[in-house]
């Protein structure tokens, strides 16, 4: 019997053991994403009590766990995108600069790379974070995302270029490059 | 800027760690769903995976067997009529919803809700299959009996503790059916929700968010609705009838966020003191 057996049948050890597996790359997907670490926080919370819940969409000989997951987070934050663009349309980055998610920007250069990253529109932004941050292999992330390995390939590549473009003065301004 | 360089400063954004009352919460939760969620129905994914490949044969084996002698205890349990004085009978619809499809008729239910807040079958039928029927009827009986004597074998305490420890505290819940628990309907799925407490926004039925009213078949009837994302719950309880469900909508949400109905239940007739 499997762990998403077991914790379905009651086993809260066999809960935490999925938990414990695989909660810290979601939650910094999620975080990543939301820029708030007590929204990655519900997001994590919503997606492994999801695994419980009648009807599931989780099937085990479609995909792997992992990716299951993160397609969930994924869903998640979306969702809560949409809903906050409804309830208070018009927030930018700059009004969110005040907000909990400045709290864990400690240096300047990792708030200018972490803005850079969120000015990317969504669906490079979600490409390059599970491949760069969370080192999915494309084909994993084709998975997630449920797109061509093709479609992800360029939007990672249009990432990087924008990304690129927008970080260029700071590489030289920090002396990374000699 | 070549690779190298961006990739070292992508890494200067760090994420934070998660804070350790996430794994707390998250335990606390599923000790409560535990209590909330009376353990009845197999997961399933357990089925579809038992049955594939070459568990079939055993599988199919087995069944003979324990079929054979589940059959003849089920035939003796059959006998036995519900104990108590059965004040009303709901006849209700089963329907499953392709995306985008006409929905299909998958089980009529003749049932009742217990004193204990449990809805009771007291017959079913599956249109259009006669085996499937009498195999449903026959597990609505033997799977109780089953699961009572399995249970202390095959779940660890600290499964079974918070489902007791509720229950000894005096816990009231709704147990309701809102469909099947697979495609041939053989299985019900039965879910167990904590009674409402009254509070404003809740219905007295059940602890949830109250989203309308409506008058279903002359009763009145409260809709709630339970959010377990990606799925969510719509139920219409009629208090007098003691908050048994005259319609269930079982919802599933699509990638982009919306919900569609993926399995209803509706009361067709009701008939007072049968």
């Amino acid at each position: 019997m499997d762990a998403l057996q077991a914790a379905r049948q009651g086993r809260e050890d066999a809960f935490l053991q999925l938990f414990d597996e695989h909660h810290l790359p979601l939650f910094r997907f999620a975080c990543r994403l939301t820029g708030s670490a007590a929204d990655a926080e519900d997001v994590v919370q919503e997606c492994f009590l999801g695994l419980l819940r009648p009807g599931c969409a989780y099937d085990p000989e479609r995909t792997s766990l992992r990716t299951y997951l993160f397609g969930v987070v994924r869903n998640q934050v979306l969702k809560r995108q949409r809903q906050h663009a409804r309830i208070s349309p018009g927030v930018s980055e700059t009004s969110a600069a005040g907000s909990p998610e400045s709290q864990f920007l400690r240096s300047e250069l990792e708030g200018v790379v972490a803005r850079a990253v969120r000015e990317l529109p969504d669906t490079q932004r979600e490409v390059l974070i599970l491949a760069h941050y969370e080192q999915l292999p494309l084909a994993e992330i084709a998975q997630v995302l449920e797109l061509e390995v093709g479609a992800v390939k360029s939007r990672l590549q249009r990432a990087r270029a924008q990304l690129k473009e927008t970080l260029a003065a700071y590489t030289t301004g920090h002396g990374r490059k000699s | 800027m070549n690779d190298t360089e961006l990739d070292d400063l992508l890494d200067q954004w760090t994420a934070p760690a998660p804070s350790p009352d996430l794994r707390n919460s998250l335990r606390t939760t599923f000790a409560g769903l535990q209590a909330a969620t009376v353990p009845t129905r197999a997961p399933r994914n357990w089925q579809l995976t038992l049955v594939t490949g070459a568990r079939r044969a055993l599988l199919a084996a087995a069944v003979v067997v324990v079929g054979v002698f589940l059959f003849s205890v089920a035939q003796a349990l059959s006998q036995t009529p519900p104990s108590g004085r059965i004040p009303y009978t709901v006849e209700s619809e089963y329907r499953l919803y392709e995306e985008g499809g006409t929905p299909a008729v998958a089980m009529v239910t003749t049932s009742y809700m217990a004193q204990d807040g449990a809805e009771t079958v007291l017959s079913r039928s599956m249109p259009g299959s006669q085996l499937g029927t009498l195999l449903g009827r026959k597990l609505d009986l033997l799977l109780p009996v089953w699961q009572r004597m399995i249970t202390p074998f095959v779940a660890p305490p600290n499964a079974l503790k918070p489902y007791q420890k509720a229950k000894t505290a005096g816990f009231h819940s709704v147990l309701v059916i809102p469909g099947c628990a697979d495609e041939n309907c053989l299985l019900l799925q039965k879910w167990s929700f904590p009674k409402g407490p009254g509070r404003t926004g809740t219905s007295t039925c059940m602890d949830a968010k109250v989203v309308g009213v409506e008058t279903i078949l002359g009763h009145p009837t409260t809709a709630v609705q339970t959010n377990f994302r990606p799925n969510r719950l719509t139920m219409w309880l009629a208090p007098d009838l003691g908050c048994f469900p005259l319609r269930i909508n079982s919802e599933q949400m699509r990638p982009d966020g919306s919900f569609r109905v993926w399995q209803s239940k509706e009361a067709l007739k009701i008939t007072m003191n049968p």
